[in-house]
């Protein structure tokens, strides 16, 4: 809850977390990947699930987040 | 030949029938099955709105910046809310709480409904400025990435009803009530979680 609202705050004043748009970026996924691994582990309960779901939903997370950054942070490679 | 030693479990066997316990399957296969390839395709239209984005940088920033960011963050509390509520309930209907487990679910279609009466809203206000699916891309992703969810939250929010329904009209509740409340929980946390992604990615990230 407190994340959703920091990050609330941060959308409306962009610049207020990092100077840099990819770091502010990168930060607000991770915030948000963060939040559902949260949802996943604990709300779904597969942090007491078989090895293999649990396996497969950090997986998700994990790709996902590293995929997103990356690719938002294109624009500013480029 | 077996001895009476032998038939003593030990603290060893003890710990793995313990460990084997404690490893829970929410829902069924069938469910995860459904959830891990659903998640699966929001992530392939995550990635391609990430992609369109790094040609269209200005156009996508100028676009977001015509969205309504307090909307989309009082839907995600919302939906935050609603998930906890689903937890409340799954916890009261495992222990036998019927009523409580309704009043729970009650509250989560709730705050549910809420989330569809604000993206009403919101929709009806880009109609209003003549935004629609065919503006630009940013508005073909908003549209696809936005209404695929919106269309979840519609389908679960029945179903949370049917479940503070039947909750509350049940005596008792049985071990298949149960399972079933389950599957049903692990489709709202996972409309829930999609939307914690959803909101970041196409209102906020500058």
């Amino acid at each position: 809850m407190l994340i959703s609202i920091f990050s609330w705050v941060v959308g409306i004043n962009h610049g207020m977390l990092f100077e840099k748009a990819f770091l502010e970026s990168a930060a607000i996924l991770i915030l948000a990947f963060f939040k559902v691994r949260l949802v996943i582990m604990h709300f779904m309960e597969v942090g007491h699930a078989p090895t293999t779901l649990k396996l497969s939903c950090e997986a998700w997370v994990f790709v996902s987040c590293i995929g997103l950054i990356i690719m938002t942070g294109g624009q500013f490679q480029a | 030949m077996s001895t009476y030693e032998d038939n003593i479990p030990t603290v060893k066997d003890n710990k793995a029938a313990d460990k084997a316990q404690e490893k829970h399957m929410p829902g069924d296969e069938m469910i995860w099955l459904f959830l891990l390839g659903d998640m699966a395709c929001f992530s392939l239209f995550f990635c391609m709105f990430a992609y369109y984005r790094l040609d269209e940088i200005e156009l996508f920033r100028q676009s977001q910046a015509q969205l309504d960011v307090n909307i989309g963050s009082i839907n995600t509390l919302f939906l935050l809310c609603s998930s906890w509520l689903v937890v409340m309930a799954l916890k009261a209907a495992r222990k036998g709480l019927a009523k409580y487990a309704s009043f729970s679910m009650a509250g989560a279609a709730l705050f549910g409904t809420g989330f569809v009466i604000l993206k009403t809203i919101e929709y009806q206000h880009k109609a209003a400025l003549d935004i629609d699916y065919l503006s630009n891309n940013f508005y073909v992703f908003y549209y696809i990435l936005t209404g695929m969810h919106y269309f979840h939250v519609v389908i679960g929010v029945p179903l949370l009803i049917y479940y503070a329904v039947s909750l509350y009209r049940s005596k008792n509740i049985s071990q298949t009530d149960v399972d079933n409340l389950e599957s049903g929980a692990l489709y709202w946390h996972m409309v829930d979680l999609l939307w914690i992604i959803i909101f970041p990615l196409v209102y906020l990230i500058p």
